[in-house]
């Protein structure tokens, strides 16, 4: 039996499938051992997608589906440490539900990768998509990579799997997108053999001495894991070791994987961050997702009216990229985020960024785009003109603000 | 029309709109090469809400995937949407059909396309199609999913896909059986079609601009009341759901739990254990039809087939107490099946 997404693969090298099935081909692609399942939408299809190639004979993998995230996310935790790959996607509260086991598999040093089409929480029971549900783990000492489109969702799952696993990093990461607008949103998709895919991804490998399978359990019950998270005195020093794997090993490995990924498929996101028109800029506007991608499209509309913009799309919020920013937005005279999250993060983390800037720019801040809401270029543009004004009088734009109108575009009919 | 063509699909949710979307991006894919680009708007958890994707298909490559705020054709899967828009009852379907100037508008519904009562300005082609009727004739599943039988209609006015091509696609989304009967039931709606060339609206209702909201002056909380769902006149919840489920005083014995309970795949409990009938075993189930989308999995699932779904329009006909979300409907329709239906 074969689906129309299976004769694509087949016969094209560009597919058209959804934001949720790139993530699903690309774990497919990634060779899975185990797929871990518990649906929530619009995360469940990339679950989905897997199950029916496990059933259909595509992709040799067990399937575990259990009570709730919190086992789930146990199970594929367990499943690596026994060597082998595992996927996973769910979101908002079901991600909530797994909180505690995301710190296990942090400071166990297992590189487990979740991902995540965005949900805002609730209440109210809403389905639509904002980063909220992601960005309160910035804490947690997990990857986090925002992907714009299904290509980027494709491209981005692989790279968290070669970093993640990492012997210098060893750490979980996030891959997400946004639910509804990217999850399922079908678009040309490029994708690759698994000849490809293996010649850039390498099997997982477990450190020397930890696979579980050949372990005597009762010899370590109790124990955490070995290593210098696991050993109670040496806590500090352990949680050091993970500061220096995510902020500077982490870095360097996504960086890397960039290159690396760049020379095999001929595609890149410019690793940590990604800038547009940025080099010259007066004004750079700062995003994720797929507000960086109207953000573009009103840079160059906004240049053609004679405002010189760029745009920094922040791919990996942790580790943060200080140094990037700094190099992309420290010579900008204004900075404006765009945050889709209500808690103004990106703000914060590029103020934070810039502060140390000998000439910084001003700061602003706008919330966009929460919970689904249209957000156009026309709106887009509309705020490239309040940080215009900023450029000569600061004062008469609101540092901080958020837009809830949505300027449709004009019927040119 | 511009080089981008760009359709709306509106329907209520599980109606099928997202993946006639995705099967119609492949089509224009497999047959032109097209770049596609889509977004959808997901209504909301659990009760059935209206459920809007957007398709862009053209030439070169585009770079934002948006809502389409200048369609060239709309995909109605409902006719009370048309209602929902004209009232304003929900912005986004007000927009997403209401900005319809010219091109085509493909409706599901028994009545002609000259009958419907179009809420914004418009003049172009209507094209009227009984997809329910079609789907629960030919794919005999209920609730009848419509959506490629509108794709089917879609093509069969707009002339913008090649036929054969779209069944390919349809039979590799639906493997064996199943595909086949899509591809009859579209080859049925593209029969019963019936076209309006050349229909003129004037009506304004739709596109007035929501006066700006201070966010402030909102409640702090809604009130804890039942509110009529989203979009829809009257909070009508059973839209497109014809069979609800109902539970047989007596037959059910089960000590514990119910399975239908467990699995109901809206998984927010709509069959609830009546208050008088604590303890087991219980003698039977109240359901509750504001969430329920008649999908019948309960009854099929059900240990002592306590559960039968049973036609909703019959029992509100037969009984005037059923009275829409507000029932008790264990108690209130279970006697209009006796009388009724049973």
């Amino acid at each position: 039996m074969t689906t129309a997404t299976d004769r694509f693969v087949r016969e094209h090298k560009t597919v058209i499938i959804t934001g949720n099935q790139a993530a699903a081909e690309a774990s497919r692609l990634a060779r899975v051992g185990v797929v871990c399942f518990f649906p929530i939408g619009p995360s469940d299809e990339v679950g989905e997608h897997l199950v029916r190639m496990v059933n259909r004979g595509q992709l040799d993998a067990k399937i575990i589906d259990l009570e709730n995230e919190r086992s789930v996310v146990n199970a594929q935790i367990t499943a690596t440490q026994c060597g082998v790959r595992a996927s996973f996607s769910t979101n908002s509260e079901g991600l909530v539900f797994a909180y505690q086991p995301l710190f296990w598999s942090a400071y166990a040093r297992v590189p487990i990768v979740v991902t995540v089409a965005h949900r805002a929480m609730e209440p109210p029971t809403i389905i639509v998509p904002d980063d909220h549900d992601t960005i309160i783990y910035r804490d947690t000492h997990w990857l986090q990579f925002y992907c714009e489109n299904p290509q980027e969702v494709f491209d981005t799952v692989l790279q968290a799997y070669w970093v993640a696993e990492r012997h210098d990093v060893m750490l979980p990461a996030f891959v997400t997108w946004p639910g509804w607008e990217v999850s399922h949103s079908t678009a040309p998709v490029e994708m690759p053999s698994q000849e490809a895919v293996d010649a850039f991804l390498p099997p997982y490998q477990l450190l020397p001495g930890q696979d579980l399978l050949t372990t005597d359990l009762a010899e370590i019950y109790g124990n955490r894991p070995a290593g210098g998270a696991g050993d109670e005195p040496r806590y500090m020093e352990g949680r050091y070791q993970i500061d220096r794997a995510l902020n500077v090993n982490a870095k360097n490995a996504i960086e890397e994987a960039h290159r690396e990924y760049l020379r095999v498929f001929g595609r890149g996101y410019g690793g940590l961050v990604e800038t547009y028109r940025a080099e010259d800029a007066d004004i750079v506007l700062v995003a994720m997702e797929n507000i960086a991608t109207v953000a573009r499209e009103a840079a160059d509309q906004m240049r053609a009216r004679g405002f010189r913009v760029g745009v920094l799309k922040v791919r990996v919020l942790r580790p943060f990229p200080t140094e990037a920013v700094r190099q992309a937005a420290g010579g900008a005279r204004v900075v404006m985020t765009l945050d889709r999250n209500p808690v103004e993060l990106l703000y914060h983390e590029l103020r934070s960024a810039l502060y140390d800037e000998p000439d910084r720019p001003l700061m602003l801040g706008r919330t966009v785009a929460l919970g689904g809401r249209d957000f156009t270029v026309r709106d887009c543009n509309e705020l490239v003109e309040e940080a215009a004004v900023a450029i000569s009088a600061p004062d008469a734009v609101p540092v901080t603000s958020w837009r809830f109108k949505v300027a449709k575009e004009e019927d040119d009919r | 029309m511009g080089a981008v063509r760009e359709i709306n699909l509106v329907c209520m949710s599980s109606q099928g709109s997202v993946q006639t979307m995705e099967i119609l991006a492949r089509t224009f894919y497999e047959q032109y090469g097209y770049h596609v680009a889509s977004q959808v708007f997901p209504g909301t958890r659990s009760k059935s809400s209206p459920v809007v994707s957007y398709l862009k298909a053209g030439p070169e490559r585009i770079p934002i995937a948006s809502p389409n705020y200048n369609p060239d054709d709309v995909l109605v899967f409902w006719d009370g949407l048309l209602r929902v828009a004209g009232k304003r009852a929900h912005p986004v379907v007000a927009d997403a059909i209401g900005r319809l100037r010219t091109g085509n508008l493909i409706v599901n519904t028994t009545l002609a396309p000259t009958e419907l009562d179009l809420p914004f300005k418009f003049r172009g082609t209507v094209a009227a199609v009984d997809a329910t009727g079609v789907a629960k004739e030919v794919l005999k599943r209920d609730p009848p999913p419509v959506g490629i039988v509108m794709a089917g209609a879609y093509i069969a006015v707009t002339h913008a896909l090649d036929m054969e091509v779209f069944f390919d696609v349809v039979r590799e989304h639906f493997p064996g059986r199943l595909g086949e009967q899509n591809v009859e039931a579209a080859r049925v709606a593209c029969e019963r079609l019936q076209i309006a060339p050349e229909v003129v609206s004037l009506s304004d209702a739709v596109l007035e601009d929501e006066p700006p909201v201070d966010p402030m002056s909102l409640p702090i909380q809604p009130p804890l009341q039942k509110r009529p769902m989203p979009g829809l006149p009257n909070g009508d919840p059973h839209i497109w759901r014809t069979s609800i489920p109902i539970c047989e005083d007596g037959l059910c014995a089960c000590n514990d739990m119910c399975l239908s309970e467990v699995m109901c795949p809206d998984n927010t409990g709509f069959i609830v254990r009546h208050p008088s009938l604590a303890g087991p075993p219980h003698q039977g189930y109240r359901i509750d039809v504001d969430h329920c989308r008649g999908c019948g999995i309960c009854a099929e699932v059900c240990v002592y087939s306590a559960i039968h779904m049973f036609n909703e329009t019959e029992i509100v006909r037969t009984n005037p107490n059923y009275g829409g979300i507000t029932v008790e409907p264990f108690f209130g329709a279970r006697q209009g099946v006796k009388g009724g239906v049973a």
